[in-house]
């Protein structure tokens, strides 16, 4: 089992989730309108799932290209669990292991915010 | 499953079609901190592996038809199997299929589960580049 270092990914802005809605092409307005999101029961905006997701892929990509045994593979396969809702204003940071199995490499890697509870997390087959 | 969206389990998106372009490939790695986003030779899936996020037209279509609001839907699962590389310019299609649906008690009332499965096509020789997976929740009462 190698571990995988907590690393801070993004303090979680409006500007930013204003950014991915655009990029995604995921306009819910609970990411974007304070409004809205507290009308639908929720305490503010909440980020995209698939952006916090696509911040631990990305934390993925750095640990493979930086990690001599890694350099080369690619991700063949990812499933990622939303546990928690990201708000405004909350620190994502990623962290992990990887090991060796029969069809290559596994990574199990984890989203918290800075009250350290779990929001997202994610399995990747890397062959 | 669910009684009340168990007649549209089954059902299938038209085929959209989409082609990003270099610029918005860029854009995507870059808002997601891809650590590849300045180079332009490195775009394609392999560094940018949720740019499949952006093929969700079908599984809008598909709410819509079902009579769901876009804001009292979160998102429960995401997974991919990633078989082929999406580059820049590469024209794709694909189609949306609503797998499943499944009923829950949560505290404020009824949550539905729904499945839609994606494939990710090439245009040209209909090769699959990916199998997209998203676990979707309907919170019936929200407020």
């Amino acid at each position: 089992m190698n571990l995988l270092e907590s690393q801070l990914m993004a303090v979680i802005t409006l500007e930013k989730l204003k950014k991915f809605a655009l990029a995604s092409g995921d306009h819910n307005p609970i990411h974007q309108d304070e409004e809205v999101a507290k009308s639908m029961g929720l305490k503010g905006v909440i980020a995209h799932g698939m952006f916090i997701s696509s911040l631990v892929l990305s934390r993925a990509l750095e640990v493979i290209e930086k990690t001599p045994e890694l350099q080369g593979k690619k991700i063949s396969k990812s499933h990622t669990r939303f546990r928690a809702m990201t708000f405004v204003g909350d620190e994502i940071s990623v962290s992990g292991e990887w090991q060796s199995v029969e069809s290559g490499l596994k990574l199990d890697l984890l989203a918290k915010n800075q009250r350290n509870e779990t929001v997202v997390t994610a399995t990747l087959d890397v062959t | 499953m669910s009684e009340k969206f168990k007649a549209y389990v089954g059902n299938k998106s038209k085929y959209f079609e989409d082609c990003i372009e270099a610029a918005r490939f860029l854009d995507f790695a870059s808002v997601t901190q891809s650590p590849h986003f300045t180079q332009l030779e490195a775009l394609d899936s392999s560094h940018v592996p949720t740019i499949f996020t952006i093929f969700r037209m079908g599984e809008f279509e598909l709410m819509s038809q079902m009579g769901l609001q876009l804001k009292q839907i979160l998102h429960a699962e995401q997974e991919y199997d990633y078989f082929e590389v999406l580059k820049p310019d590469l024209k794709i299609r694909y189609q949306t299929e609503l797998q499943s649906v499944h009923k829950k008690e949560g505290k404020n009332g009824s949550l539905y589960f729904m499945i839609f499965s994606t494939a990710v096509e090439r245009t040209l020789d209909k090769t699959v580049l990916a199998q997209v997976r998203s676990t979707m929740v309907y919170r019936e009462n929200p407020s």
